[in-house]
């Protein structure tokens, strides 16, 4: 990659939303994006969490990107990002218990996350501290909404309700909006309704809705480049147009 | 020698300051985890035992903090699984109206057992000598509620009779939390059987 020169800083930082988001443009970290998925707030978690050691090591990496030697780059860049994911999983033991067991193993897979160690490989090893800084935020960023977008349509579509204050329960009784559920129950103890699909809960509803957002970005893109296609067709056709009217013009002129 | 010197240097450095900021957050976590460790093996004991009173199972160990901790009754070496035993009774009034089956005391054992694919605490309430319900506390590996769902629900809700290795696969492991049954029952069967004269 190349170095990021002056007045790219805003780039840097807006790349890695939507124009080259980690998840759904360049199909990075698709692991911890099908497994914590199931509901918002575990995803939304896990996207803090995960921006959290990606803009650390960006900057560790970054700073230390002139000392450490050619041939111990990876492992040094590895032990850095462990020392992150560490921290931040002492962290959510300690503080977050509840989307600390909802996370697993995957967590600790952050360290070998492929887009926290190639964004240390392509960007931060090579360009300098602030915009390694905002490169990791805009990753982050990118990554955490496109994964609680998944939680979201994962958890209204899979259980029916959209739960907050579970996970970050922080103020008392969470609050659960029944959505395609409802929280009433009948003389049986049935929900009033239910409408929800539970293979959404599940591996395989996870690949659906990852399925149908690459679908949908895709189509976004596509549509985009179309327009810009016919724009500049049309830009042509109308220069084309007016040389010919300026070449008539001329010759009625003679 | 001067690049090995170069790259021995750089190596150190980078894994003393991971070990310095490791160590600082392992100061300012150490007391909330172990408090959060507590309250999940009280609230787990709670939901395996409603309305049973929990008791020591040798004396309480008062430390220089003022801190209280069961002291555990079992050879570790013996019983690799079982970090702690606790004993639960019914309280006075419950026992005058209740049936003689429910006043058998209960014990439940906080175990940690490990594999391949992560490590599983699981509490085992054993009771009449045969283990009547599992409660998962962590469970880490890489596909963790098909451990519950397959193995442990079923066997609460009686659709397995024994804690037989039914089925394990490479995501779950119902091997190690059958080897954590064994050891609590091998515990109880050491030191409790004779009290409660089985």
């Amino acid at each position: 990659m190349d170095k990021i020169k002056r007045g790219q800083h805003k780039e840097s930082f807006l790349n890695g939303i939507l124009k080259e988001n980690p998840l759904l443009v360049q199909i990075l970290g698709l692991c911890p994006a099908l497994a914590v998925t199931k509901s918002l707030e575990t995803a939304f978690g896990m996207g803090l969490l995960f921006t959290f050691v990606l803009v650390s090591s960006n900057v560790i990496v970054s700073l230390l990107r002139k000392l450490i030697p050619e041939e111990i780059k990876t492992p040094c860049y590895i032990v850095v990002i462990a020392t992150f994911v560490t921290i931040v999983k002492m962290f959510a033991e300690a503080f977050l218990p509840e989307l600390y067991s909802s996370l697993g193993v995957f967590l600790s897979l952050l360290v070998v996350n492929c887009i926290v160690l190639g964004r240390s490989e392509a960007f931060a090893g090579q360009n300098g501290v602030f915009d390694s800084f905002l490169d990791g935020c805009g990753n982050g960023i990118g990554y955490t909404w496109a994964i609680s977008l998944m939680g979201i349509i994962r958890e209204v579509l899979g259980l029916g309700t959209l739960t907050i204050g579970k996970v970050f329960n922080f103020f008392g009784d969470p609050l659960v909006l029944p959505i395609l559920k409802s929280t009433t129950l009948d003389s049986n103890g049935n929900p009033l309704y239910d409408f929800s699909i539970s293979i959404f809960q599940n591996p395989a509803g996870a690949f659906i809705v990852l399925g149908l957002m690459l679908a949908t970005m895709a189509a976004i893109t596509n549509h985009k480049k179309a327009v810009e296609k016919a724009k500049e067709k049309a830009a042509k056709e109308a220069a084309k147009a007016e040389l010919a009217a300026k070449a008539a013009l001329a010759g009625g002129a003679k | 020698m001067n690049k090995y010197l170069k790259v021995s240097l750089t190596l150190a450095t980078i894994a003393s300051g991971s070990a310095l900021l490791i160590g600082l957050m392992n100061l300012a976590t150490v007391n909330p985890i172990k408090t959060n460790k507590e309250n999940k093996i009280k609230d787990g004991i709670s939901a395996l035992c409603p309305g049973y009173h929990l008791q020591s199972q040798i004396t309480f160990v008062d430390t220089k903090e003022g801190e209280k901790y069961y002291k555990p009754e079992y050879d570790g070496n013996k019983y690799p699984h079982l970090k702690n035993a606790y004993r639960l009774t019914l309280p006075q009034w419950q026992v005058t109206f209740s049936t003689p089956e429910k006043e058998k005391t209960k014990y439940v054992y906080s175990t940690t057992g490990k594999n391949a694919y992560g490590q599983v605490d699981l509490l085992v309430l054993v009771a009449g000598g045969e283990v009547e319900k599992l409660l998962v506390v962590t469970n880490t590996e890489s596909y963790g509620p098909t451990l519950e769902d397959n193995y442990i629900n079923k066997y609460n809700n009686g659709y397995l009779t024994d804690l037989a290795d039914v089925k394990c696969g490479a995501t779950y492991g119902a091997k190690t939390v059958k080897e954590q049954c064994d050891d609590a029952l091998a515990h109880w069967t050491a030191f409790y059987a004779d009290k409660e004269g089985i």
